[in-house]
């Protein structure tokens, strides 16, 4: 479904398309727009998740873990000089060094990191890596279940197994059933449907709820209102400056959880009290939690999936326009070679409301 | 929890205290809007001064009053919410559906028919 124009002056010059479920953590489909049964690779997005098994085998008290670590654990970061020491300090409480991390080195997402980092003449290290407090936090997992830790990112390895199993759990979906493939970190990502990604989300917030909520998994209570408390209480530490997340979950003051996964892929929770508060939009009677997986076929990050995550929230029914922060990722303008302004990006779509 | 019902002109006035979560705390809550919904005409102030904590039970069931008394072409006005119910109405863009005052005399005050008021 075309989700987003590309404008030209008053012309659309071309379009981006994608699809999006919105599903509350009851498993109820409450609104859609395209094919809210396409199978995607959810990514980086698979963080909050793969944060679990370290929390379940008491990995926050083993090493006196921060929320501010945490959060990094679920991050996508732009490699901020804050990003990097986090990383670094939570590699030393369980003995490891940053040549353990087996991520890879990439120019920091972060604009300015990127460019202290170029004038320092230092190159970039595995620490910059945007995923390197996932991996610091897959570290810190194999200590805690007395695991080895060479070739930790295989996916036999038994932490990788049960990041699997607890993604499997999340979504409602059979450990084996789910598709494979091998992340830009060197982990195993995983394919789910949109659907089956956004009940994992709304469930994950149910959990942290209590076990009242429908769709809790009454096990990880604990460990999922350590992940959703620590990113929506510093999401500075989920993303950064490079990207929308950030200021949303600001915005959006601790009733909105978000996560990224690269080539379009984006998912978000509303606590069961905002979930509540949209009622006459999404018609939820319950407790239950919302959350919405969205895909932009093509791939495409900010040029159009920022304007389509916001609009998407607009049509849930939420107030996008209220933030001053969030105005900027509305629409990407489109420039000439000399910079001017000669068009933009403007999602324009409806929610099919179920 | 705990409500106190109070007659003003044309409000009626519901004083609850305490916590309104899932269970019977919600559904006492739900059923106290209910009873002035169908056994009277006035508008209606919620006063939460004395209110802990609302979960997420509580707020859906005022917003779904909100729509009950608007079908009648009644108020349900809000004295002295939490910051967060405060910022939920927001998120949802109901701040301007539901009245929000500080106190119950500047809701009577701001709310009342001018007639009353003279």
């Amino acid at each position: 479904m075309r989700l987003a124009n590309v404008y030209r002056g008053s012309g659309v010059e071309s379009f981006h398309t994608g699809s999006i479920a919105v599903v509350d953590s009851a498993g109820r489909l409450l609104a859609c727009a395209g094919d809210p049964a396409l199978l995607t690779c959810i990514r980086s997005a698979a963080k909050p998740f793969q944060a679990i098994p370290l929390l379940e085998y008491g990995g926050a008290q083993e090493f006196d873990m921060t929320p501010e670590e945490i959060a990094l654990t679920c991050a996508s970061h732009g490699g901020e000089p804050f990003h990097v020491a986090t990383a670094g300090a939570m590699l030393r409480k369980g003995e490891f060094d940053e040549s353990d991390l087996l991520c890879g080195a990439h120019v920091p997402y972060d604009e300015k990191a990127a460019a202290d980092l170029r004038a320092s003449g230092e190159s970039p290290s595995p620490l910059h890596n945007n995923c390197s407090g996932k991996h610091a936090g897959m570290l810190l997992a194999t200590e805690v279940m007395d695991v080895s830790s060479s070739r930790y990112i295989d996916p036999e390895h038994p932490l990788q197994l049960l990041m699997r199993s607890t993604v499997a759990e999340f979504s409602g979906v059979a450990a084996e059933e789910i598709p494979v493939a091998i992340d830009g970190c060197g982990v195993p990502a995983f394919f789910l449907t949109l659907y089956r990604a956004a009940l994992a989300y709304a469930r994950l917030m149910a959990s942290a709820e209590g076990e009242s909520t429908p769709g809790s998994l009454e096990r990880y209570l604990e460990s999922a209102s350590f992940v959703i408390d620590s990113m929506t209480t510093f999401p500075q530490y989920v993303a950064g400056a490079w990207s929308m997340t950030t200021p949303l979950m600001q915005s959006l003051d601790g009733e909105l959880l978000a996560k990224e996964g690269a080539e379009g892929f984006y998912a978000m929770a509303l606590s069961p009290a905002l979930s509540r508060a949209l009622t006459e939009r999404l018609h939820v009677t319950d407790d239950a939690a919302v959350a919405v997986a969205l895909k932009m076929h093509d791939g495409t990050m900010e040029r159009a999936r920022n304007p389509v995550i916001l609009r998407t929230l607009e049509a849930l029914g939420v107030d996008v326009a209220g933030h001053p922060a969030l105005e900027p990722y509305r629409t990407q303008r489109v420039r000439n070679v000399a910079g001017t302004v000669v068009g933009e990006v403007r999602a324009e779509f409806e929610l099919e409301m179920l | 929890m705990i409500v106190e019902k109070k007659h003003l002109d044309n409000f009626t006035i519901l004083y609850v205290e305490g916590l309104i979560k899932l269970g019977e705390s919600a559904e006492f809550f739900s059923s106290a809007l209910e009873n002035v919904l169908k056994n009277e005409s006035t508008n209606v102030i919620v006063d939460f001064t004395k209110i802990d904590y609302i979960d997420s039970t509580g707020i859906g069931e005022l917003v779904g009053y909100l729509g009950k008394f608007s079908n009648q072409n009644r108020k349900l006005i809000l004295v002295n919410p939490s910051e967060r119910i405060q910022k939920l109405l927001k998120l949802a863009k109901l701040d301007t559906v539901f009245k929000i005052y500080g106190t119950e005399d500047e809701a009577v005050a701001a709310e009342a028919p001018s007639s009353s008021r003279a």
